[in-house]
């Protein structure tokens, strides 16, 4: 399993390349913005319908990671599924699916902007989860410390020597780590738009995803600035 | 019976059917000019090649491109430097094969009289520094240009057929571990890029590993997901950039491949990927004309490796229509900029 290890408030913390969080001391699998029945959700409200298949990618990947860690927890840190309605009219094969995923381990739901409050499902429901030195929520809070958090689908654009990459990464300081999304139908925010510029310190560093992933520092100033 | 579940898709349907689709025109600006007229606009697909500092040619003048703001591309003056692309020309027409066969024979002559001068001295140079394609033989250039190395294979097999053997050597160099990251292809010729020089050209034509890789390469490619996105437009699968809010091009592009992946893992057979496959073997030629090729050629393949680029193969960086290729080669490049970056960082 490739993974870059840093460390947050005194807490090794791993990203992998599949874009989800893994606490190995306390075996925990952190994962963020799911977006389950994205692909139900728009074609509900009148979008294009899109192919149907972004849950069943999405497990696949939380499953081989699960495996690959035997992680005792897992928390998803928010907009976990895209709405009420998609968590109510969740084919039968999937909420199994994810019953099966959370057989003999403690998993916890905390709440996005996307997500509708308690649901059916198995997990503890919670607005945020402090576990020292860390403390688990959806959007980040300026000015707190020894945070882990998710809600801006942070991605980087990487100018290598021939061709610029662009892909969901993981942005840390030495206050807060944000995730990228794991959901397979989701996009991203360029890490230099404001809303983390303002959020992060000028040291950050981004890892960003992929078959290996991999640490590079946050490009700044104007040069930065544009995609 | 069956309905519309909106009524506003009617509109939609009845704008796309029959839709022949043009290409994204982005409009080209001058970086802070506060709504000044636009100098001109570019294919999205030239727009989305450049890396910021190239410089070209446009309302008569050169301008360096400095980055793509929602759907316009903003640029600054560049003073008297030469342009790095000269021209930006839309227009992709074939040739026969009788003509590419005249013009191989046209290349035997020992000298060009009935030419323009500068195209016989064009021709000079490339049998000075290279070769001249001959008929019955394959000549293959190899040679390192701005930090890449290239591969200029001489078919002389119609764009159709040159268009298919750069799909199939791409994905052959890609096995062979030499990370290739893209081709171009021409009536006459394709070129293809990538981190690591050619040099067993006699393997990468062998003919039973081309046969295989023929097999898998056509859902995996570059071009399928290119065609799929056409298609999905017109299905309305996605939102062309007609009404409502602007999406930036790139945006568009990543999420059709995404569905493209999506559908290629779970639905293979799904109508939307039937018509991509049919529609972008039409664009193909069928690999007996690859195969005839490599029949009428033989063992007779001239590898010549060169210090810079051919007169012959020059024209080719300036082709529009390159299909970019991604595996191995982004993933090295990542890896060198991520210890550059660091290595500048100090942090190792």
């Amino acid at each position: 399993m490739k993974s870059v290890t840093f460390s947050l408030a005194g807490a090794e913390l791993s990203a992998l390349g599949s874009g989800a969080l893994w606490w190995g001391e306390k075996r925990i699998l952190i994962v963020s913005d799911l977006h389950l029945g994205k692909s139900e959700r728009i074609a509900r409200r009148g979008g294009p319908n899109l192919p149907p298949y972004d849950t069943q990618d999405t497990l696949i990947r939380l499953e081989h990671d699960l495996t690959q860690t035997s992680a005792e927890t897992v928390i998803c840190l928010g907009d976990s599924f895209d709405d009420l309605s998609a968590v109510e009219e969740m084919p039968e094969a999937e909420s199994n699916w994810i019953n099966r995923l959370q057989a003999g381990r403690r998993w916890v739901w905390i709440e996005g902007n996307h997500d509708p409050g308690p649901i059916e499902l198995p997990g503890s429901h919670l607005a945020e989860l402090p576990i020292a030195p860390l403390t688990f929520r959806h959007i980040a809070h300026p000015g707190k410390s020894g945070e882990v958090s998710g809600h801006y689908h942070p991605k980087v654009r990487v100018q290598t020597r021939l061709r610029g990459i662009s892909r969901p990464a993981f942005l840390f300081d030495t206050d807060r780590v944000i995730l990228p999304a794991y959901g397979t139908y989701t996009g991203g925010l360029r890490s230099t738009d404001n809303a983390l510029m303002d959020l992060m310190r000028p040291e950050t560093q981004a890892i960003i995803t992929g078959q290996t992933p991999r640490i590079v520092p946050l490009p700044r100033g104007p040069a930065g600035r544009r995609g | 019976m069956w309905h519309l579940r909106d009524p506003r898709t009617a509109a939609k349907i009845r704008m796309n059917a029959g839709t022949i689709q043009d290409s994204d025109l982005l409009k080209v600006r001058m970086r802070r000019s506060r709504g000044g007229k636009p100098l001109g606009e570019v294919e999205e697909a030239f727009a989305a090649s450049l890396t910021p500092g190239d410089t070209f040619l446009i309302g008569g003048q050169i301008v360096r491109y400095e980055g793509l703001r929602e759907m316009t591309v903003e640029v600054s003056r560049d003073g008297g430097r030469k342009p790095k692309i000269a021209v930006f020309s839309g227009t992709k027409f074939s040739t026969s094969t009788q003509l590419s066969q005249r013009i191989l024979r046209l290349f035997q002559q020992d000298d060009w009289p009935e030419l323009p001068p500068h195209t016989a001295d064009w021709l000079r140079l490339q049998r000075d520094m290279s070769r001249l394609p001959e008929p019955g033989r394959l000549l293959v250039e190899s040679f390192p240009h701005d930090g890449r190395q290239h591969v200029c294979v001489y078919g002389f097999a119609g764009r159709n057929a040159q268009q298919t053997l750069g799909l199939l050597l791409t994905k052959r160099m890609e096995d062979m571990g030499l990370a290739p990251m893209g081709f171009v292809s021409t009536d006459y010729a394709t070129l293809i890029w990538g981190l690591d020089a050619m040099v067993d050209v006699e393997n990468l034509f062998d003919r039973a590993t081309l046969r295989e890789g023929l097999d898998g390469w056509l859902s995996e490619n570059a071009l399928m997901k290119r065609t799929f996105r056409g298609a999905a437009t017109i299905a309305g699968l996605i939102e062309r950039n007609t009404t409502g809010p602007k999406k930036t091009g790139r945006q568009t592009r990543f999420s059709s491949d995404i569905l493209y992946d999506t559908l290629l893992k779970y639905d293979p057979d799904h109508l939307m990927m039937q018509i991509t496959r049919r529609e972008a073997m039409r664009g193909l030629v069928d690999y007996s004309r690859i195969e005839e090729m490599l029949d009428r050629v033989g063992t007779r393949i001239d590898h010549l490796p060169l210090d810079r680029v051919s007169p012959l193969s020059a024209p080719l960086f300036l082709e529009v229509g390159k299909v970019s290729v991604s595996g191995s080669a982004e993933e090295r490049l990542l890896a060198e900029e991520e210890e550059r970056l660091m290595a500048t960082a100090g942090l190792i």
